[in-house]
């Protein structure tokens, strides 16, 4: 289980460490640090939540109680 | 900054490319030197209700045509060998196996797959789901039905003919079915059947002959995933004449002092049912076949046209007798409708079929049929009469 | 440094792998059993004339992608608003066949490898793609998507022996009803799904010729559904293709003396790696240009980890995930690809937008920078 936490985490740095290389090069304004940062860790956050053994309410479940709430699905 | 950046796009190309090479090595691979191959299954159900599974595995070492040498220890070593295990599980049984032979099973090269009697009996109907389930097994194994013997002797047979006495199997059923007198049947033929109101799966039909022969002739009749009966080798092409299924064969015609024998080239065979006020009342077979003569030692002369259309009506008669006596066995004895006359009817008469599909076995064999073969005579051969017929 | 251009050819190939996408491995229409034919017709023809509406926005609102025709005919406020769940249907449905491939290749071809893995390793590369721009995707779709066809065809040709060509009989068995509810779905998938590329119409080169491109390839991808059906029901037979899991793949399982199953893999990588490069650019393409960044390309990595993240938290196991397209996906889909789009074309022809601002305004946004 751990290893698979690790794992997630090592993917994820090397992703970051990637871009900001490339963001720092190319003097991206904030907002792309603030999108790019909000992608990647609800991405992280969630896959380690997963990788824990714990899963978050899936957004196709939130959709599914939506429709249901207006009374379109069954 | 260009090369630089030249230098990064490289080093990521060269990456991507090692990508698929790690698509192509599974996860768990494993080489052919430690798995066993498997070349035969067999299935049947054990006196306490558990199932039986039977292995014969191949040796790809011990199959290769003797060596120079002959080998270190002098005595050959056996190029297969059969392992058996029970389970309550069909799954079960075969992973379990694995406590008894040193490397992993390979299903996908398996030959045949043979049912025992008695599991045939109780029913293959949950027996089959693992193999439609499993992503190893072959949809293409031929599925044969043992009779008075188990698929545990049948595997464990040493034929002279083949090293590996389930590929001697295979090609004993590719040879029946050429001449019309077993029905091979592939695993998903099976598949396609057992869920199938209209049409009741049949396999081909195996026995033990001798300690070294096995005999594939004849066909198991299946009733709701149930071993219903058996047809004999004479039935068994009567019904491959009407399922279209028939790829040649041998058929005797009695003659002026004997029988005479034709060789069945072409046959085109369908059934249909006739249907009256909404209701089905007659089961239709039309069989158009050529055949050319094989043997007439015992007839007269051959060069009348008169004479030739004769046997021509004789040969038609013979193959309907033989489609008679194959559905009246499975109208009577069997109750079970494995011409496919109900998929004809949900096919064509979909209302008539919503009322008689749950009660289609009893329907069925109170039915009267129509059959009519059409049999032509295309060639007599290298001679035109028989020996002392000539003028 | 001009707008980056694809030719008519590339982006017919692009939409044709974009519609081939998942069907593919999920035979489409299937819930009309006997009559899927029917109903991939019938579906066809309205999938036919959805992707012309798509065409018919794009051509009033020349040189402009999706986000920017909100923000124009809605307003800023309630269009960005829109603009941000196009977004996240874009990102959803990009995670939605990441999905179905991975649970394909685990149950087929790779069942011990973790799901995880495979759709990562699918992702990094199609991410690089989208990060070479809109010409690269179209150069690769040119290059890749005519094998699917062909594929089809090798699989389809071979498999005549074993044919019963009257197995799709009888017609209508049980009424119209199956049949329009297939319609409907086949018109949600996949022919609703080119609503992505109203992010990418704008870089046609000839515009004139997107009708055309969007007809024909429309049309092409129900002609190859509809064979794709008859020679599974003819090999398989109605009661066993309505058990399997993945049609198609069972068909080719029976092809004589040859394992073929990776020319299926293979259509899919195609297929699933233009739909969810389409979908990832598309889903890139408006969050830049809803916050107003110059390149998309930065954000591709994140929103293409998201994707993968998300597909694989989404769903618990595969009938989950079969289960919730089935009941729900329809209707969530048809907001995104009938409704709002039906109420952008009326705005686009009450206010016709006037190009010659409009597109110089724009250009800006599509410049790739190099």
């Amino acid at each position: 289980m751990n290893s698979i936490l690790l794992a997630i985490i090592a993917v994820f740095i090397i992703l970051i460490l990637y871009d900001m290389r490339i963001f720092i090069r190319n003097k991206e304004p904030a907002k792309v640090y603030v999108l790019y940062f909000f992608l990647m860790g609800a991405g992280l956050i969630v896959s380690l939540l997963l990788a824990a053994g714990i899963r978050p309410v899936a957004p196709s479940r939130l959709i599914e109680a939506v429709f249901k709430m207006i009374g379109i699905a069954k | 900054m260009t090369v630089k950046k030249d230098k990064g796009r490289k080093a990521l190309l060269i990456l991507l490319l090692i990508f698929p090479l790690l698509l192509a090595g599974c996860w768990n691979n494993r080489p052919l030197t430690e798995i066993n191959i498997v070349a035969g299954m067999g299935l049947e159900r054990t006196e306490d209700g558990k199932i039986l599974v039977t292995v014969q595995v191949a040796e790809p070492g011990a199959i290769q045509p003797a060596s120079a040498g002959g080998g270190s220890g002098g005595e050959k070593s056996k190029p297969v060998f059969v392992a058996s295990n029970e389970g309550e599980t069909v799954f079960e049984a075969l992973r379990g196996m694995l406590a008894v032979v040193d490397k992993k099973l390979f299903l996908s090269t398996a030959q045949v797959l043979i049912i025992g009697e008695k599991l045939a009996q109780e029913g293959i109907g949950e027996i089959l789901d693992f193999f439609e389930r499993d992503h190893e097994v072959s949809y293409l194994v031929d599925v044969i039905v043992a009779k008075d013997a188990t698929p545990d002797e049948l595997l464990r047979i040493e034929s002279d003919m083949d090293t590996i006495p389930a590929v001697y199997i295979r090609g004993t059923v590719e040879n029946t079915a050429a001449r019309g007198t077993v029905k091979k049947t592939l695993l998903i033929d099976l598949f396609k059947d057992m869920d199938c109101k209209g049409r009741q799966p049949t396999a081909g039909q195996i026995t033990k002959s001798s300690d070294k022969e096995v005999r594939t002739e004849g066909l198991a009749v299946f009733r709701d995933g149930k071993l219903a009966g058996w047809l004999n080798p004479y039935e068994t092409r009567g019904f491959l004449f009407a399922d279209n299924e028939l790829k040649g064969g041998i058929v005797n015609v009695p003659v002026d002092n004997g029988k005479a024998a034709f060789e069945i080239i072409r046959s085109k065979g369908s059934v249909s049912v006739e249907v009256e006020d909404g209701k089905p009342s007659m089961l239709i077979i039309r069989v158009n076949a050529e055949a050319n003569v094989g043997e007439y030692g015992s007839g007269g002369r051959l060069d009348s046209l008169e004479t030739l259309y004769m046997l021509e009506e004789k040969l038609g008669e013979e193959i309907g007798k033989e489609i008679e006596m194959a559905l009246e066995k499975c109208q009577k004895e069997f109750a079970s409708d494995i011409f496919g006359f109900g998929i004809y009817l949900h096919k064509y008469y979909p209302k008539c079929w919503k009322e008689v599909e749950n009660d289609w076995h009893n329907i069925f064999s109170k039915l009267p049929a129509d059959i009519r073969v059409d049999a032509k005579i295309m060639r007599v051969g290298l001679v035109i009469n028989p020996v002392g017929k000539g003028e | 440094m001009g707008k980056t251009r694809i030719s008519g050819l590339q982006l017919f190939m692009l939409l044709s792998g974009f519609l081939f996408g998942s069907t593919v491995i999920l035979a489409p229409a299937l819930g009309a059993k006997n009559d899927a034919w029917l109903a991939i017709i019938i579906g066809g023809t309205g999938g036919a004339l959805l992707m012309l509406i798509y065409a018919a926005i794009s051509l009033l609102n020349p040189s402009k992608t999706l986000v920017e025709i909100l923000k124009e005919k809605m307003g800023k406020v309630l269009g960005s608003i829109i603009a941000v769940l196009y977004i996240w249907y874009f990102i959803h449905l990009a995670s939605l066949v990441f999905r179905d491939f991975g649970e394909f290749i685990c149950t087929v071809t790779f069942p011990e490898t973790p799901m995880t893995v495979l759709i990562s390793i699918f992702a990094l590369g199609v991410v690089y793609g989208v990060n070479g721009g809109v010409e690269v995707m179209g150069r690769m779709g040119e290059l890749l998507v005519p094998i699917i066809p062909t594929f089809i065809l090798i699989v389809s040709v071979s498999l005549i022996t074993v044919n019963d060509f009257t197995a799709f009989l009888p017609v209508l068995e049980n009424g119209m009803g199956p049949v329009l509810k297939a319609a409907l779905s086949y018109i949600t998938f996949p022919f609703g799904e080119t609503v992505a590329f109203l992010m990418l119409f704008p870089n046609l080169n000839r515009k004139e010729k997107l009708k055309k491109i969007v007809f024909v390839s429309a049309a092409l991808s129900a002609l190859i559904s509809i064979v794709i059906f008859f020679r599974d029901i003819s090999v398989l037979g109605s009661d066993l293709m309505s058990r399997v899991t993945f049609v198609p793949h069972s068909t080719t399982l029976l092809f004589p003396e040859a394992n073929v199953d990776p020319l299926v893999d293979i259509n899919l990588m195609i297929g699933g790696g233009a739909k969810i490069g389409v979908c990832i650019y598309a889903a890139t393409k408006a969050i830049s240009q809803v916050a107003g960044i110059e390149n998309y390309t930065n954000l591709t990595r994140a929103v293409g980890a998201f994707c993968v993240v998300l597909s694989v938290w989404d769903f618990e196991n595969v009938l989950d995930l079969f289960s919730w397209t089935e009941r729900i996906y329809s209707y969530y889909a048809i907001t995104f690809q009938v409704i709002i789009p039906l109420i952008l074309l009326v705005l686009s022809l009450i206010k016709r937008s006037k190009p010659a601002e409009g597109s110089d305004a724009d250009n800006e946004g599509v410049i790739a920078s190099k």
